[in-house]
């Protein structure tokens, strides 16, 4: 049973009954999720996930199930009735016609509100409260990620829609397809906050390099860099220029859609390392901001293009759909940092606070072990000022933790009948994202892995394995990245790899738009990459063909 | 005072639909109009209503329907039907003064032509009054190429008969209405060899827009374009700007010709499968003339049209066919159609 939460827990009997298959989050697993972001993600994210199309009166879908087991979680859609489809139709197109009407402004609208909460939750200065505001802070931002989920699913049920019929429509009009570039060309040289990431490393690696710094970053280990720096000014310089991007980026996390990685504010030798990989690999300038306007001319000389080669009748609807998949794209990155980003900061630095206080007072070993419990747990444990015993409540949850990470590697990547995967994703197209099938088998075309989308182009390299982003440090050069998914943490390695193959994914996946915006070939949703390429080996990826060949 | 057997295209309109059927009428308005029409003559109702009175035929189908146990219901017993009364209808000679007036009808269209052997189309030409709403287009049977006199009384025959092709029955079955048909006229019409040829519509099929007019086309004779053969080649005009706004040329691999007798479809020479088979001007003529013709009916009309390859612009150019839009799709706005699309439809 998941920490203490038996209807979060795999019934096989009751789930197989009521659902017509199941599929492994692999974009998000492994490892498995702390107990604490379980409960934050089933109490309030979750939910969001049937706020978007429930409150859209999506005609075909309720959103989706999630269920916990053995350590990793399995989706499946809630469908509609046929009955339901008929009522909901006349609702659902009066909501969209007010969204497609402009579908850039509910995204802008939304981000504003997210903004506000940011403002509320985060860079608050916790030390400094009261025990019982600390506690008013943490509930405070527990709600908050409800709101949060509510607009990233009712962004992303109103937005996704778009972009994936857009994507029929290329197919079927123009016979473009999603790996194709012009469909990654189509889809850049949009201003998104996120992609200003990397620029801003970048940005950090060239300033070193040309303040005649490069020595100091290769040799000095990244705990002493930034003592080392303080001798001089143009140390002095540099550190400046480094907090500014702090200032902005603290709040970045290893791993994205969990909560038990440390943010560059808690450990600056995160970014620092980043920076220190940079440099060692000579990337002094991806500089976005001067790429950006060639992007962008590139891109609105092909809409035209394109738009020339639609039929007449159906310009009007292709126009509308490529906005939408254009402000979907961009939704997407942006929503790493207002969605997935600041506000699940803004819990962990709360839980760590109140788990530090915790261990004051001899309850917990130290404070992460806050990680360990539910989110009433900790906040019943902060209001009676800690009168209770915790100890035993998280030796047991730890190792529970640690049973579920032995089993990592042995899930099965569908629960159910796997044929009836395909109807789910005609009921709710946005499911694709988590359940995307390869679109031949390998034995069909003469691959090691075929994968289900791809970002165009075709690369060899080395592959290096890695099962979590916390190993991201172990990439070396020519690298091919293979896991089983990347979410926004893993963002700054896209400037330093050639090519990256995925176990989970589809066309909406992160891995992908990344891959795109970077213009590195990508082959998502292999299902199995992680488990049959060894670190070391030649591999070659084929983002045209979504294939995958071992060389060696 | 009896009515004629044989009556010419210019002398018929509207008015006398009941007697020459509706594609004869309309041929004959859009004359009227000053618009050209490939030379003919219509073999009138009367001539299906005096043949079915002096061979006997109108009785024995009558009688053959009355002994028919209950309403034909299936393909198979429509397919029956059909079959019986053909085989009632076409051994049956055509009686002396029906086969007279066609004859010397015969005769006057090779002489309007300049020729001994004028090829033919020869096309039922429906009364429909019994269908007043349906779009009755493709019910009936149409014979092109057709020469001499023999082949010509022949598919006379052939055009009445059709009035019980299995698919004609069963839309009677399905609108209620009796199987024992009404009358038939028949069109007779000089061939137009055609180097191209096609459809065109004064309100876009799909959309409903009805500021633009969409002509389809294709290599050879229009049945490819209608039976969907090939992916014609597509123009879109302005009504308003009469300018040229799309011109889509697709690569069209089969093509439909005149062959000795009747038509046979056939590969399009690898060289010309590419080549736009309409020239702009000829596009924009085409238009102008749909324009001419919509605005006189006053609604929205579908028009078929073929270039004659003997002779050049712009008298290569014949209207063949031009009927009112049964249906109009309704027009719906970009959203909607967005929306249709995410549903899955359209």
């Amino acid at each position: 049973m998941p920490y203490d939460r038996p209807l979060y827990d795999f019934n096989e009997e009751v789930d197989l009954k009521n659902y017509k298959a199941w599929v492994l989050g692999a974009m998000w697993y492994p490892p498995p999720w702390c107990p604490l972001f379980v409960d934050i993600w089933y109490t309030y994210g979750k939910y969001g996930m049937q706020y978007g199309p429930e409150m859209l009166s999506d005609p075909r879908t309720h959103g989706w199930d999630w269920r916990f087991n053995k350590g990793g979680f399995y989706l499946t859609v809630i469908e509609t009735t046929e009955e339901e489809k008929k009522l909901r139709e006349k609702d659902w197109r009066e909501k969209m016609r007010v969204i497609l009407e402009d579908p850039w402004a509910m995204w802008t609208k939304q981000k504003a509100e997210l903004k506000e909460g940011i403002d509320k939750v985060w860079g608050v200065d916790l030390k400094a409260l009261s025990d019982i505001e600390l506690c008013d802070h943490f509930m405070e931002s527990c709600h908050f990620i409800k709101r949060v989920a509510e607009i990233h699913f009712y962004c992303m049920y109103a937005l996704g829609q778009g972009n994936i019929q857009f994507r029929r429509m290329l197919k079927q009009l123009l016979n473009i397809n999603p790996e194709d570039v012009e469909y990654s060309q189509l889809n850049s040289g949009f201003d998104n906050d996120f992609m200003k990431l990397a620029q801003r490393l970048s940005e950090l690696s060239s300033m070193a390099i040309n303040s005649g710094l490069e020595g100091t970053f290769k040799e000095t280990e990244p705990e002493e860099l930034l003592s080392k720096l303080e001798a001089n000014d143009k140390g002095k310089q540099w550190i400046d220029k480094f907090n500014e991007m702090m200032n902005e980026f603290g709040w970045m996390r290893v791993r994205f859609l969990e909560i038990n990685t440390p943010t560059w504010l808690e450990d600056n030798t995160l970014p620092l390392r980043e920076i220190q990989r940079y440099i060692k690999q000579g990337i002094v300038s991806a500089s976005t901001d001067e790429v950006r306007p060639q992007l962008e001319s590139r891109r609105k000389a092909l809409e035209e293009q394109l738009l020339k080669d639609v039929p007449s009748e159906e310009r009007e609807v292709f126009k509308k759909l490529m906005e939408c998949s254009q402000a979907s794209h961009v939704f997407s990155e942006d929503h790493t940092i207002y969605v997935e980003g600041i506000p699940f900061s803004a819990v962990r630095l709360s839980a760590l606070e109140l788990g530090r206080r915790f261990t004051e007072k001899g309850m917990i070993d130290e404070p992460e072990d806050a990680l360990f419990l539910n989110h009433d747990e900790i906040f019943h444990t902060g209001i009676i000022k800690q009168r209770c015993d915790l100890g035993s409540l998280v030796e047991k949850r730890k190792q529970e933790y640690s049973d579920y990470r032995k089993l990592e590697g042995t899930l099965p990547f569908f629960l159910g009948d796997p044929t009836k995967i395909s109807e789910l994703v005609e009921a709710d197209v946005i499911f694709s994202v988590a359940a995307a099938q390869p679109i031949a088998t390998p034995e069909e075309v003469g691959a090691s892995l075929v994968g289900c989308a791809g970002s165009p182009g075709v690369v060899e390299g080395t592959a290096y394995v890695l099962m979590s982003d916390t190993e991201m440090d172990t990439i070396g050069p020519d690298a091919i990245l293979v896991a089983p998914g990347t979410t926004p943490g893993w963002t700054p390695i896209f400037n330093v790899i050639k090519g990256i193959i995925t176990d989970g994914g589809g066309y909406l996946s992160h891995a992908l738009i990344v891959a795109r915006e970077f213009g590195i070939p990508g082959v998502v949703g292999t299902q199995e990459a992680t488990r049959k390429i060894k670190t070391g080996q030649r591999v070659r990826v084929d983002g045209n063909t979504c294939q995958v060949h071992i060389l060696d | 005072m009896p009515q004629p057997i044989i009556l010419w295209i210019e002398e018929v309109g509207e008015e006398l639909t009941p007697l020459v059927g509706s594609k004869n009428a309309n041929l004959g308005e859009i004359t009227r109009m000053g618009l050209p029409v490939p030379p003919g003559f219509a073999v009138t109702t009367e001539a299906y209503d005096e043949f079915m009175a002096q061979t006997g035929a109108g009785e024995e189908i009558e009688q053959y329907l009355n002994n028919f146990p209950e309403r034909p219901k299936t393909p198979s017993e429509y397919g029956e039907v059909s079959q019986r009364i053909k085989d009632i209808i076409l051994p049956k000679d055509l009686p002396e003064e029906i086969q007279d007036a066609i004859d010397c009808a015969y005769d006057e269209l090779n002489r309007k032509c300049q020729m001994t052997d004028v090829p033919m189309a020869v096309r039922s030409s429906g009364v429909a009054e019994d269908l007043p709403t349906a779009s009755f287009a493709g019910q009936y049977d149409s014979y092109l190429n057709v020469r001499g006199k023999d082949a010509l009384f022949e598919k006379v025959k052939r055009c009445w008969a059709s009035l019980y092709t299995a698919r004609s029955i069963m839309y009677r079955e399905k609108h209620n209405l009796p199987v024992l048909a009404g009358s038939m006229g028949v069109g007779v019409q000089r061939m137009v060899t055609p180097r191209t040829a096609g459809v065109g519509f004064t309100v876009h099929p799909g959309t409903g827009d009805d500021t633009k007019i969409l002509l389809e086309a294709n290599w050879g004779t229009g049945e490819s374009v209608v039976q969907g053969v090939v992916i014609p080649d597509r123009y879109v005009i302005d009504k308003e700007t009469s300018t040229l706004e799309e011109k889509k040329i697709s690569c069209k691999l089969r093509q439909i010709v005149i062959g000795d007798m009747g038509t046979e479809e056939q590969e399009v020479p690898e060289n010309r499968q590419s080549l736009p088979c309409l020239s702009d001007e000829e596009a924009l003529k085409i238009a102008e003339f749909a324009a001419v013709l919509e605005k006189s009916y006053g609604m929205p009309l579908d028009i078929e049209w073929a270039l004659d390859d003997t002779l050049s612009f712009p008298e290569n150019i014949f209207l063949v066919q031009a009927r009112p839009v049964t249906k109009v799709v309704e027009k719906k706005d970009t959203i909607d159609k967005t929306l249709d699309r995410m549903m899955g439809r359209y």
